[in-house]
């Protein structure tokens, strides 16, 4: 067993707050809630899941694509949506067993590894965790400490109204001992401080968060906070996107037509388009560089935000004709006086004058522009960066053991 | 993947496609190139590129004040005039500059001068320049240089090689294999910095001349308790501690095996071409930028210069380089 710490008080806590509130609904009976409790007050020892068999949903005993190894740390995924399938293709190439899969109504859990292929396609075909057999219907915060696996990988997808409820599970899989690897920014915008500042930072993913360039962000960050005046950023590729199709003659709509055909846009395309989704990740960035433990980290909703329905197209395309081009950039300053959102004019060979494969992070040192780039865009890759953490999480334990 | 760089001040980046693809095989993802600009962004582009340890920063103008490398022959009413032409240089992929390169410990796909050259296109893509009047390479550059004009030669009106071979030549392979064994050991023995200083002084050692060397370290040997030290050894050891404080191991070991790995077929350069050679370049003979010139179908010129600082000439000879320029530019 492998844990970077204990999480069995804080499991045994959980479901016990789960069953006063009677939140524990077992596919089953009364007898299947008594014999999770055990599992949770013997965390890491039994084979057991929420149920007596500990069988997996669409799984026999002994079957299951993940590696029946005890001796590899144990991993829960949430939000198996388009990047949370992919990444139960990609992390079995991880030593790691997949223990749990939770999505906004059940988890599913088997201490021996689940049968992860069959969740993925229960999942793709429009399946609910909870139809399956043996699932659990309680909240996903109270479901992570129960499981107490060693890595908590939040693949949820971002959404304004989540994010009190991110923040939720964040906090169960960091208090429970779990390294964190999070996919969604609004957890980070709002708990950010919270979690980097102090000693969670050790354990928390932040990779794809910002696209790629996370992990750059927790190598450097105490020169970073140390040292660096101002940030920049140009993280949001739909807008990216558009400016290019309007600089090549293409209407707003028509631009963003161009991106919904790519498959850019959030599941709420006005994130991007109004600047929220930009505001979001310098919310983030903010409260990892400049913000501190006692410091609210400015909501991005009080950030001032440029709407791409207001670009003045014309003006687009007369810097495009001067050599010149247009990104969505995302400022602030140390003393956040200055934190702004809106279309500029940036040279061709501006840092931020990025293509729209990846996403660039600015940072003002007094040595120069440290320069942060990120290509974990798309949900494969964005999957791919929660596997990369997941990997740096594994070498550093690998190296402390 | 995640890349982080520092920029200083006046140094612009080009973000290269997100999976650049290699000549001799592997992607560089994420990578960006470093670059400077200099003269009016109207007039007509001349891309200048150096050595291995040249960079993007030929010589000092408005944005970016300090020594370049290339002091005296571009600038302000120089061969390169600047008020005439807006000169383009970059740092090359895979060395010590702020384009992307191994980081310590770190493996690294070889970059090939092809690569080079294609980065370079990209770049030119990006700033939007279609063709540029002239690329003018040294050295290394001028391979890419060689590289460039033979992959994309509708971008590049006239080519300037100095000291530049269309392969590597195998005494000059010689050394530098030497030197990467040297600098190999070191990573394999945790004396990595200490040997690519003494890989550096050993590639000081074959960049100039017997007669030059002679003028400058002739003199007894001194000894230091019961070893001996030469005149010689202290330029040498001061030139590679230099080289190592600024480079990794692992960047010298990219950017070597790229130039002996170097190889372009003349047939296929038809842009017009200036050469020049060195006499008493000990890696880059004159016969063998001769045997180049006798198969470029379109060589306006070839120039050979004596001088006593052999390969460095083309840091030295500031007349006989300069006349070669302004023939090039006229």
């Amino acid at each position: 067993m492998t844990r970077f710490a204990s999480g069995q008080k804080a499991a045994k806590e959980c479901l016990t707050g789960a069953l006063q509130t009677g939140a524990l609904q077992t596919g089953g009976t009364g007898t299947a809630a008594s014999l999770s409790l055990a599992t949770a007050s013997s965390v890491g020892r039994d084979t057991t899941g929420f149920g007596s068999s500990g069988q997996s949903p669409g799984q026999s005993p002994g079957q299951g694509s993940a590696p029946r190894n005890e001796a590899r740390p144990t991993l829960h995924l949430i939000g198996p949506g388009q990047v949370g399938r992919e990444f139960l293709a990609q992390a079995r190439a991880l030593p790691v067993r997949i223990v749990a899969v939770s999505d906004s109504k059940a988890t599913v859990f088997d201490r021996q590894g689940l049968d992860t292929a069959a969740i993925q396609q229960h999942k793709q075909d429009g399946g609910s965790l909870a139809t399956l057999p043996r699932a659990e219907a309680i909240p996903t915060e109270l479901a992570i400490g129960v499981v107490a696996a060693d890595f908590v990988v939040d693949a949820t997808p971002t959404s304004v109204a989540g994010t009190a409820a991110a923040v939720l599970r964040g906090r169960a899989a960091l208090r429970g001992g779990a390294f964190l690897c999070l996919c969604g920014k609004n957890a980070l915008a709002a708990a950010g401080p919270e979690w980097l500042l102090g000693s969670h930072r050790a354990r928390l993913g932040i990779q794809a968060v910002l696209g790629g360039a996370g992990q750059a962000l927790l190598r450097e960050l105490d020169e970073l906070r140390a040292q660096c005046s101002r940030l920049a950023l140009v993280g949001n590729v739909t807008t990216t996107v558009i400016v290019q199709a309007i600089e090549a003659g293409a209407s707003i709509e028509e631009g963003i037509a161009v991106a919904r055909e790519r498959g850019l846009l959030e599941p709420d395309p006005t994130l991007d388009l109004d600047g929220s989704d930009a505001a979001t990740k310098l919310a983030a960035v903010f409260g990892a560089v400049f913000g501190e433990p006692w410091l609210a980290v400015p909501a991005s909703a009080r950030i001032g935000k440029q709407d791409l329905r207001s670009l003045d197209v014309g003006v687009v395309r007369e810097r495009a004709r001067r050599g010149a081009t247009t990104r969505l950039v995302a400022r602030a300053s140390r003393d956040g006086a200055d934190l702004r959102v809106g279309y500029e004019e940036l040279p061709l060979g501006s840092p931020l004058a990025a293509p729209p494969d990846r996403v660039v992070y600015g940072y003002e040192l007094p040595s120069g522009l440290r320069v942060h780039t990120g290509l974990a865009l798309g949900y494969a890759r964005t999957a791919g960066a929660l596997v990369e953490d997941v990997a740096q999480a594994l070498r550093t334990l690998e190296v402390t053991r | 993947m995640s890349a982080a760089i520092t920029l200083p001040a006046g140094v612009e980046l080009c973000h290269l496609p997100a999976q650049f693809p290699l000549a001799h095989g592997g992607v560089l993802a994420g990578a960006s190139l470093a670059f400077e600009r200099q003269g009016p962004v109207d007039a007509p582009v001349v891309v200048v590129l150096g050595g291995i340890s040249a960079g993007r920063h030929v010589s000092a103008h408005r944005a970016v004040q300090g020594p370049g490398w290339w002091e005296g022959f571009v600038g302000e009413g120089q061969a390169i005039d600047t008020t005439r032409y807006s000169v383009l240089s970059f740092d090359w992929l895979g060395g010590a500059g702020c384009s992307t390169a191994p980081a310590s410990g770190e493996s690294f796909p070889f970059v090939g001068t092809e690569d080079q050259a294609a980065a370079l296109a990209h770049l030119l893509t990006a700033l939007r320049i279609e063709k540029v009047a002239a690329l003018v390479g040294s050295s290394y550059g001028g391979m890419v240089g060689l590289q460039f004009a033979a992959a994309f030669p509708q971008r590049v009106a006239r080519l300037c090689a100095i000291a530049a071979p269309h392969e590597s030549h195998p005494q000059a392979s010689a050394w530098r294999s030497v030197q990467r064994g040297i600098v190999e050991l070191g990573l394999r023995t945790g004396t990595a910095s200490e040997a690519l200083a003494l890989a550096r002084g050993l590639a000081m050692a074959t960049y100039r001349t017997p007669g030059e060397l002679a003028d400058r370290f002739s003199g007894p040997a001194r000894w230091q308790g019961e070893r001996v030290r030469l005149p010689v050894q202290d330029w040498l050891d001061a030139r590679g501690a230099d080289f190592a404080d600024r480079w990794l191991p692992e960047q010298f070991l990219c950017l070597c095996a790229s130039i002996d790995a170097h190889r372009v077929d003349p047939a296929r350069i038809a842009v017009p071409c200036w050469l020049a050679a060195f006499v008493g370049d000990q890696l880059v003979p004159p016969p063998q930028v001769r045997e180049l010139a006798s198969r470029l179908p379109n060589l306006r010129a070839v120039r050979e210069v004596r001088s006593r600082y052999g390969h460095d000439a083309f840091l030295k000879e500031r007349l006989a380089v300069a006349a070669l320029l302004r023939e090039v530019l006229a």
